[in-house]
């Protein structure tokens, strides 16, 4: 099977089954492929970061002996403690701080523990960072930075380890947001933020640290911003997602297909500014669109790309825009496999909406 | 004058803090055992802390404690006549902690300072005569909310609040 990004590979997950991921863009290649989970997949990322550009650096908490995640191992044993440090226990400082070294033309990649523990910096990113190149007339920029923050479900993390924040910095202009699927993707995406001229948020999906396995190059590559890519062909519906979401849609299109049902899956990778074109060409096409988030649904992001492709495809709708997402609940402990949106649930939805 | 501490009382603080510490050690067990979910934040080492607290203030006085949280509320437990094993393993229920001044634990380092300050007015505004004790760690120490803000908007407005 093929896309307009070229051969798909098999991927090999536990638990969360997902078939598909694009094949290398700029510079990498099918040669020199290890098996990879999505933690060690940023690392390599960091690693090339740190090796190919001597004025990028790494900080968060915690990072110099490896991070909570152990996604900075070895980072600081290899580029010093003064390219790799820890930081205080403070967000507003940590991206404050990146947004000044990144001013001066430095790569700064600043680390979030959790994506739950980002909003003490909201400040920071929606005033300062967002605004840096706007308010300057372009004399002054922080494109340099990128926040890395692990994101969304990890089976046991409540309330406060679970959140999926992307909608609040989706109303921002002048950021990038954006989260990867695979080891793959999180590779090639990761080093495309670290080089683009934009200050990016990077939200990396934790449950998929460990469980997600792929081959992965080892060599240095980028994969395209702000382009959706088509990982599953389908002419009834279109299902759109990012994230760790993607391997739960993946399963209920292929429910569906036992049910004959032909599901588009897109992912969508940017959130923002994010790839209309492909959606709307797809929902064009199938006259149908689902999209799923952990997020909770009021004000989450598939709201705008609902309102999106309502306007731009209205005449072409066979049905309502369905989205499956998380409840408007602060988010469980005890009861998260009820609040999140599943295979059950977005398959139900597939065939309401296709038999409406 | 310093108030005297009579052996007794030693003796209480004693079989407290042991007590916090067994149920600390109970909490890890199960923890590691998958039966406590979630996130589970210890208070070994710091017993002392919260049972001296305890002995210092009056019972009406709400005390707001840092993301470690089942210790204090053992602590005021084990301090009650009517304390049992279920009652304290479990810490105090919303509405116990209330009833006894204990306003519960925050999973956001640092973020319970400031609303402590909150507190602390209502009871300045009402005339009750008593203090809230907030208390963070070494990490919190480095959040802006803390000293920049929650100390400050203290000393500012002179609230009855006690940062431990």
């Amino acid at each position: 099977m093929s896309t307009k990004f070229g051969r798909l590979v098999p991927l090999v997950f536990s638990k969360r089954g997902f078939s598909t991921s694009t094949s290398i863009q700029k510079g990498g290649s099918e040669e020199g492929l290890k098996s990879l989970n999505l933690c060690s997949a940023i690392n390599q990322a960091l690693h090339i970061a740190l090796d190919t550009d001597p004025r990028s650096y790494v900080f968060g908490e915690d990072v110099s002996f490896g991070g909570v995640f152990r996604c900075t191992t070895g980072l600081a044993d290899q580029f010093g403690k003064k390219r790799v440090f820890n930081t205080p226990l403070c967000e507003q400082g940590i991206v404050g701080f990146g947004i000044g070294l990144a001013a001066m033309g430095n790569r700064a990649i600043a680390e979030i523990q959790f994506a739950d523990y980002i909003f003490p910096a909201f400040d920071q990113i929606v005033n300062e960072a967002a605004k840096f190149r706007y308010r300057s007339g372009n004399q002054f920029n922080c494109g340099g930075l990128t926040v890395r923050a692990p994101y969304g479900a990890v089976g046991h993390g409540g309330h406060y380890h679970s959140q999926s924040p992307e909608a609040f910095f989706c109303h921002v202009p002048g950021i990038k947001v954006v989260i990867p699927r695979s080891p793959r993707e999180a590779k090639g995406l990761l080093l495309s933020c670290v080089r683009d001229p934009n200050p990016i948020v990077f939200f990396e999906p934790k449950w998929l640290y460990r469980l997600a396995v792929e081959e992965v190059p080892e060599d240095d590559y980028m994969l395209p911003l702000s382009e959706a890519e088509v990982i599953r062909q389908g002419s009834d519906i279109t299902l759109v997602g990012w994230g760790a979401q993607l391997s739960i849609m993946e399963q209920a299109c292929l429910d569906a297909e036992k049910e004959g049902i032909s599901c588009e899956l897109i992912d969508l990778k940017t959130l923002i500014p994010w790839d209309k074109e492909t959606v709307e060409a797809s929902v064009n096409k199938t006259g149908r669109l689902l999209v799923s988030h952990e997020a909770p649904i009021t004000g989450g992001f598939g709201a705008e790309i609902s309102a999106s492709i309502v306007e731009r495809c209205f005449s072409r709708l066979e049905a309502p825009v369905a989205r499956i997402c998380g409840l408007d609940t602060p988010f469980p402990l005890v009861f998260e496999p009820f609040y999140m949106p599943s295979k059950n649930k977005i398959l139900d939805a597939i065939k309401s909406t296709v038999n409406y | 004058m310093m108030p005297r501490t009579f052996s007794s009382e030693l003796l209480t603080f004693f079989r407290d803090m042991a007590l916090m510490r067994r149920m600390k050690i109970a909490a890890d067990s199960l923890y590691k055992a998958k039966l406590i979910r979630g996130f589970c934040h210890l208070y070994d080492g710091q017993e002392a802390v919260a049972v001296g607290m305890e002995a210092a203030s009056q019972k009406w006085t709400p005390s707001s404690p840092p993301t470690a949280t089942t210790a204090p509320s053992s602590a005021a437990a084990a301090r009650s006549p009517r304390s049992s094993p279920s009652s304290w393993a479990a810490g105090m229920g919303a509405r116990r902690g209330r009833e006894s001044g204990f306003y519960g634990g925050h999973g956001i380092v640092g973020a319970q300072v400031p609303l402590r300050c909150g507190l602390a007015f209502a009871q300045k505004y009402s005339k009750d005569e008593s203090v809230t004790f907030a208390m963070y760690g070494d990490g919190a120490a480095n959040q802006g909310q803390l000293f920049e803000e929650a100390l400050n908007i203290a000393a500012l407005w002179d609230l009855p609040a006690i940062l431990l």
